[in-house]
């Protein structure tokens, strides 16, 4: 007889399966960053044995579907602009706790610094997408979506 | 009877988002209180009554782990019990708070299940030993 698996048991398998497989929605990424008014960056630090800066930057059509995601409201509400600044430095904050474990794993307390928040041009955000250790261009109903991440090592 | 919960985070989304967590639990919560940092919320702690503390680590001002050390130097840990909501991941920052007396660790992102299961534990303990 086949038991019926639990919502518990199969929701954590499909978020799973659905990040591992994530890529297969990704674009291609164009070599320069497209040119728009302004992007949300964060960036942070992460601090042990040498310090990295983590930036993350955000297209800003992306940047109020982050906002209102995390929120739980539709994306052109007022919520979801006003909480634009503070959704992306949460972002960065939960991919930067990702990152030092990577590095360091489990058995290390990093100091991970407060992000911050910005909007820059494509000519400030250039420098981060020709070094971005990964570009993340996707496609949603709203239009098109880059992402970048970056995370640069100095010595303390 | 109707518990209250006090959240504590630098980030107006991410208290949100614990608060909604709490809301959809359908736990008997009558009152949310937030906070942005650890001092704030040792105020509020001095002068309000709270079932139960869930904070973040990573604040300006005060940490988590600054507020931690605090309550548990004030005799607060036995009488509320902390949860601690965090990106941080490390199992030596986890084992280093547990051994001052937080109740629970949970990493961000988190599912409103687990807060809703943790909490829910939290209070049950309440109402069987309500003194702490």
């Amino acid at each position: 007889m086949v038991e019926l698996a639990q919502t518990e048991t199969l929701a954590p398998l499909f978020s799973s399966l659905l990040s591992d497989t994530v890529f297969i929605f990704s674009e291609s990424v164009p070599e320069n960053p497209p040119q728009m008014e302004s992007w949300w960056t964060a960036r942070l630090s992460i601090d042990k044995d040498k310090i990295w800066n983590f930036s993350l930057c955000v297209d800003p059509q992306l940047a109020p579907i982050v906002s209102a995601n995390l929120l739980g409201v539709e994306n052109d509400s007022d919520d979801a602009q006003k909480a634009i600044a503070d959704a992306i430095g949460e972002l960065a904050n939960i991919l930067a706790g990702f990152l030092a474990v990577e590095v360091y794993g489990t058995n290390t307390i990093c100091r991970v610094g407060i992000p911050e928040v910005a909007l820059e041009t494509s000519d400030q955000i250039q420098a981060c997408w020709m070094a971005a250790a990964r570009r993340i261009h996707f496609v949603t109903d709203e239009g098109q979506h880059v992402l970048l991440m970056l995370i640069e090592g100095t010595r303390s | 009877m109707s518990y209250c919960i006090l959240v504590v985070d630098d980030s107006a989304v991410s208290r949100r988002m614990v608060c909604k967590a709490i809301e959809m639990s359908g736990l008997d919560i009558g009152k949310i209180l937030e906070a942005s940092n650890g001092q704030e919320a040792l105020k509020i702690l001095e002068t309000a009554w709270v079932d139960v503390v869930l904070a973040d680590i990573n604040m300006p001002v005060m940490t988590g782990v600054e507020m931690v050390t605090e309550m548990a130097r004030r005799d607060f840990m036995s009488v509320t019990p902390v949860v601690i909501i965090s990106s941080e991941r490390s199992d030596k920052r986890q084992s280093e708070l547990q051994a001052q007396g937080i109740r629970a660790y949970l990493p961000k992102p988190f599912r409103p299940e687990k807060i809703k299961q943790v909490v829910g534990n939290l209070l049950r303990e309440r109402e069987e030993h309500p003194h702490g």
